[in-house]
């Protein structure tokens, strides 16, 4: 595109705004009156002499507003599941849960722009149920039992953005701090305060309180960032997390290197790379760290005080986790398939996954009766804490087809499996976008595997289910 | 007698459509050189109205950068609000693109994705009259109220994407006024009004242009270029940094 | 071993009520799957011979030449090397066509819709005439050269009627923009799920639109006597051209004659040069891709059917045999007592699954195979709009023996899962709890 003066841009500017993005305000319609050349080109004078808008003008409208803008979005849905939770010993008669769970949650988000290098923005979600019941604590932190209604509300991020002679972009506040470039899985996405959700991975995560400082090198695409994070509103200096990381380009590729230092924390590094060959883009990402956050569970036992667990941590060797993706979409005939690969080096070793799950097992009697009422929903979380992420490699795949046989209609697949001991996640699903505003899903899903395995166990058995998801209304603004 | 004065008659005529074809040439030449930014920073807002019969209107507005001496090239979206900050960013193959609501970078250097996106209309690689077209013939007119002249073009190759336009040229001052584009079989396709220039640094630029579908009545998209500017862009404007200041 | 297998062979007879309610469901589920692959096999064939027809061809010749700023053209300048070649390769040809074709908008009173236009010598296919019937129009007022056949889904989503002028809008072979006018002189009927890719006009002014000189077209197509001669005429048109002609090299395919979407996924990312026209040769299997795509979702809602019926019938085999397993105690005590080894009790009840399932099985092709006899009798007629899957107005089925044999063994072997945890735990009894136990 090298040259193209004012004409052709603007029909690029038409056909691709057009193609891209459908949502766009209204205007009372105007009936489509034959064009009356002689009042188009009456006067002779139709060349108007404009002075230069001045040289910052044009980027100054886009950062900065004279009111504060706030806006969000809503959403609506109704969901209808039924589930059998092992139809293979107890038969397909009655389903072992059915439930109708209306969901209503929103985001509301304020941003200001007083002037062209700062901004303040924060969100705050809620969902219903709209109050949620905290319990009252005395005086010395211990529970009363007693438990008051607090409204539901989170603050999700409230940051302020300065910035220093356009060299300098500093935001500090609660933020989402993005590091991976993995869409199911990201072992880079080390500062946020919420790991992806491989079911919703588009969904924004949540972050920690931070400093951050971002420096784009002049005369290239790359950039380096510094970050200063802060975990609790009274803590000492030297509990500060550091980390810094730099992004490149070359030719048709990202790299991002990157690392994170906290006292008393495993020391951690990264590498992220982002490209394509030909049509099929690809992702990857590696980090290292010198021991780890996380605890081992050593033996499972019968002593309450302990939780039922014996712990081990590693504060020296070397963890490293790994993850590769690609991603490919074929827009004349409508389709996508995405899918990734994740090694968790932190993750268990399958005889000790597997030794740890059978002590459970063993144990189940004991462990129960020392739980009082409930003790079976609470040995089943317990053993479903005991075994989420537990295993060594991952993989998950999504594929969407839309316009599928009608316009309306998208038939997609979502499969996600633990690659250790073979259990996998299977949900198919149709959705139908009646109107605007109001569109439905089917999905079977499945849960396959061995009594161990972990989607097996996190399901309540080889579970064969069925959801029918109504959205309704759900937007922005 | 008769013949020197036949003869004189005309090569008067024939040294006058010489000089009447150089001026053509000229004329094209002065059009296309208008139409070339290389070298400078460019930076407006695009206002498009689009009109479909039956269909409300739909109100879009960009704003619009670009550095053709480095292939930059930033499209912002002001309105709808909704919408406000999405765009992308372009430096030569690589396209960034911002997604406010996961606060996500996405990195694509897949060239057809890149040209889909942009060209859909094959006006993107459209060179210029001078290369792209022979004058067959040229008469005065008017348009409006305004005397023109109306140039006919037709195309030097076969894959040019008119096969033949003609151009309405105000007589006083080098601006077009219409352009009408052709097919093939000589249908008429389109018609491009440009009512309104305005002038800045002595360069002129169509600041409305009224583009009208021929084949389909009724249709038609009126586009409004505001706050042009031809001073330097801010080298921020072509940064990572800028396309998430400027989201939500 | 066989002393075991006997065994089981009779505790299956002595339970007949059960053994047949059982081996019904299994036979049933057996029964409905093979209907489907049997459907599916025989959709391609059928799919393919109707639309040879229609599409004028068995076999495709089409050239390309390399236009300005290195595009692809697809033209065909001069055909004599094409002929002498088919000629000589001796596949067995009943006729040749040529058609030219191109991807428009369809314009008339503020309505569009895409479509593909083949421009064909409507006044020599007589064999398109025979196959395509007009439920509008006559095929004599087809020879105005600006005709049009739509199908009727196109005209009626155009609300258009015969003696209508439309606008097409499209792009020549080089990429300019064109508009053509049509009159519409027919409209055929719908042939299904492919109505919208059929439509028709004269070849002339289909390559006046095209920017193709007269003479010029775009495909050449190759009819056969028959399906079957496709690929090895194919092989064989192919080498006699290969000594006259620049030639792209033939895909790479499978037994069907169908290259993978992968596979031409890397192939079209491959760029040459040349000079002239280069000729691609490609046979009527390759061309159907959405039928290909249909194909593939059919046996992948086979497979899904088949485990969706099978999960429901394992859970019958599951539950029924630890009820078996249950009535049995004191009988498995006894034998163990006796000097059954546990493996070996763990064997005949494995053994009664198989037995049960094959047996179930096999009456269940057995019945799809009577079925499939009953249905394909009936005539549906050649004016219903899902003639193009029919053979000749029959339903008409193909179960590829290998499927059937796949089929059996995958419920084999998922009876065996299904008995595999009762089995496993009446062999873990020990003889004085089995013997103790009393129902």
């Amino acid at each position: 595109m090298t040259r193209g003066g004012p004409r052709h841009q603007l029909a690029i500017v038409v056909c691709s705004l057009l193609a891209a993005f459908s949502l766009a305000a209204t205007v009372s319609a105007q009936d489509a009156a034959p064009v009356n050349e002689d009042d188009l080109f009456g006067s002779g004078d139709m060349v108007e002499t404009i002075t230069e808008s001045s040289q910052g003008s044009a980027v100054k409208d886009l950062l900065t507003t004279d009111t504060v803008r706030v806006g969000g979005s809503l959403t609506g849905t109704v969901t209808t599941t039924w589930q059998w939770n092992d139809p293979w010993s107890n038969g397909l008669t009655l389903s072992d849960s059915y439930g109708l769970t209306p969901e209503l949650s929103a985001l509301l988000f304020f941003d200001g722009r007083p002037s062209e290098s700062t901004r303040f923005y924060g969100s705050v979600k809620s969902a219903w149920p709209f109050m949620a019941k905290t319990a009252v604590l005395d005086s010395s932190g211990t529970k009363t039992g007693d438990t008051v209604d607090v409204p539901n509300l989170q603050v999700f991020e409230l940051f302020s953005d300065f910035s220093w002679n356009d060299s300098l972009y500093m935001r500090f506040g609660k933020q989402t701090i993005n590091w991976g470039v993995g869409y199911f899985y990201s072992p880079a996405n080390i500062m946020n305060l919420q790991q992806i959700d491989p079911t919703d991975p588009t969904a924004q995560l949540e972050g920690p309180v931070a400093l951050r400082a971002m420096v784009p090198i002049k005369g290239t695409q790359h950039n380096i960032w510094g970050y200063a994070v802060f975990d609790s509103a009274t803590m000492k200096p030297e509990d500060t997390a550091l980390a810094a990381k730099a992004e490149l380009v070359f030719g048709g590729w990202e790299l991002g290197l990157g690392g994170y230092y906290k006292k008393d924390d495993p020391i951690r590094g990264m590498v992220t790379a982002v490209g394509s060959i030909r049509d099929i883009s690809l992702f990857g990402e590696a980090t290292v760290s010198r021991g780890s956050s996380r605890t081992w569970v050593t033996e499972v036992t019968t002593d309450p005080l302990t939780n039922f667990i014996t712990t081990t941590t590693d504060d020296t060797s070397l963890f490293f986790k790994g993850t590769a993706g690609f991603r490919y979409s074929n827009s004349t005939d409508n389709w996508s398939l995405l899918a990734q690969y994740l090694y968790d080096g932190e993750g268990y070793s399958n005889t000790d996954r597997e030794a740890r799950i059978e002590e459970a097992y063993n144990n189940e009697d004991a462990i129960k009766a020392t739980l009082g009422p409930n003790a079976d929903t609470l040995f089943s979380t317990f053993l479903k804490g005991l075994i989420l992420n537990s295993g060594r490699h991952y993989a998950a795949l999504s594929f969407s087809k839309s316009k599928f046989l009608t316009d309306d209609l998208t038939v997609s697949l979502f499969a996600m499996g633990n690659l250790s001991d073979f259990s996998v996640y299977i949900k198919p699903s149709l959705s139908y976008a009646f109107f605007d505003g109001l569109s439905m899903s089917l999905s079977p899903f499945f849960a396959f595997g061995f009594d161990s395995g972990e989607y097996v166990v996190l399901n309540d058995g080889r579970a064969v289910g069925i959801t029918v998801v109504m959205t309704l209304g759900s937007g922005s603004f | 007698m008769k013949r020197i004065f036949a003869t004189a008659v005309l090569l008067m005529a024939a040294t006058g459509s010489l000089l009447f074809a150089q001026d053509v040439g000229r004329i094209l030449k002065e059009l296309d050189r208008l139409g070339d930014f290389s070298g400078q920073d460019f930076a407006a807002v695009y206002t498009i109205v689009s009109q479909k019969p039956g269909e409300k209107d739909s109100v879009t507005q960009v704003r619009m950068f670009r550095r053709d001496t480095k292939k930059q090239f930033a499209m912002l979206i002001t309105l709808p609000e909704v919408n406000k900050g999405q765009g992308y960013l372009r430096e030569d193959d690589n396209v960034w693109f911002y997604d406010p609501t996961s606060r996500k970078f996405s990195f694509s250097s897949i060239k057809e994705n890149i040209q889909n996106s942009e060209a859909k209309n094959s006006d993107l690689t459209k060179r210029s009259y001078t290369d792209d077209y022979t004058v067959t013939s040229t008469k005065e007119g008017t348009v409006g109220k305004i005397p023109v002249w109306i140039i006919d073009l037709k195309a030097r190759t076969n894959d040019v994407s008119y096969e033949r336009v003609v151009l309405y040229v105000r007589k006083d001052r080098t601006m077009l006024l219409k352009q009408e584009d052709y097919s093939v079989s000589s249908r008429l396709m389109r018609t491009t009004l440009y009512p309104k220039y305005v002038e800045l640094d002595a360069r002129l630029m169509p600041s409305q242009i009224l583009i009208i579908d021929e084949l389909n009545p009724g249709e038609r998209s009126q586009l409004t270029m505001t706050e042009q500017s031809l001073a330097g862009l801010p080298d921020k404007v072509f940064t990572k940094a800028f396309l998430e200041q400027v989201n939500k | 071993m066989n002393t075991i297998a006997n065994i089981a062979f009779r505790n299956l007879s002595r339970q007949k009520k059960r053994t047949i309610l059982l081996g019904s469901a299994i036979a049933f589920g057996v029964m409905i799957v093979t209907l489907i692959n049997g459907f599916a096999g025989a959709f391609s064939s059928n799919v393919a011979e109707n639309f040879s027809n229609l599409m004028a061809g068995h076999i495709f010749i089409s050239g390309s030449e390399k236009g300005p700023n290195d595009k692809d053209i697809s033209v065909i300048r001069d055909d004599s090397e094409l002929t002498a070649a088919v000629k000589a390769s001796g596949a067995p040809v009943r006729y040749i066509t040529r058609r030219s074709a191109f991807s428009g908008t369809l314009i008339f009173e503020g309505k569009k819709i895409r479509t593909n236009i083949d421009g064909a010598e409507l006044e020599k296919e007589t064999f398109l005439r025979d196959r395509l019937l007009l439920k509008a129009g006559t095929w004599e007022a087809a020879s105005d050269p600006r005709s049009l056949i739509l199908s009727e889904k196109i005209a009626a989503k155009l609300n258009v009627g015969i003696g209508d002028r439309i606008l097409v809008q499209m792009q020549t072979v080089t990429g300019q923009n064109n508009v053509g006018e049509f009159t519409l002189q027919g409209i055929s009927y719908d042939t299904g799920i492919f109505g919208q890719m059929m439509s028709y006009a004269n070849l002339p002014y289909v390559n006046e639109l095209l920017g193709l000189a007269p003479g010029e077209y775009q495909t050449m197509g190759v009819m056969l006597d028959g399906l079957k001669h496709v690929e090895s005429s194919a092989t064989a048109i192919y080498g006699k051209l290969s000594g006259s002609v620049q030639l792209f090299e033939r895909g790479v395919k499978d037994a069907n004659g169908v290259e993978t979407p992968f596979q031409a996924l890397l192939s079209q990312q491959k760029k040459e040069s040349w000079v002239g026209v280069k000729y691609r040769l490609v046979t009527i299997n390759e061309q159907l891709s959405q039928i290909k795509q249909i194909v593939a979702a059919l046996d992948l809602a086979a497979a899904i059917i088949l485990v969706v019926l099978f999960v429901i019938i394992m859970v019958g085999i599951t539950n029924t045999f630890r009820m078996v397993m249950y009535e049995r105690i004191g009988e498995i005590g006894t034998m163990r007592a006796l000097g059954l080894q546990r493996g070996r009790v763990r064997s005949m009840f494995l053994y009664e699954a198989v037995f049960l399932a094959l047996g179930g099985a096999v009456a269940g092709i057995v019945l799809a195979l009577i079925a499939m006899g009953i249905i394909s009798l009936f005539n549906f007629g050649m004016n219903s709009p899902a003639f193009l899957i029919m053979k000749n107005g029959h339903m008409s089925f193909y179960l590829p023996p290998l499927r059937a044999i796949g089929n059996i063994m995958i419920i084999a072997l998922l009876t065996l899962i299904a008995v595999a945890g009762p089995a496993g735990k009446a062999a873990k009894l020990t003889p004085a709890e089995a013997l103790r136990t009393t129902n």
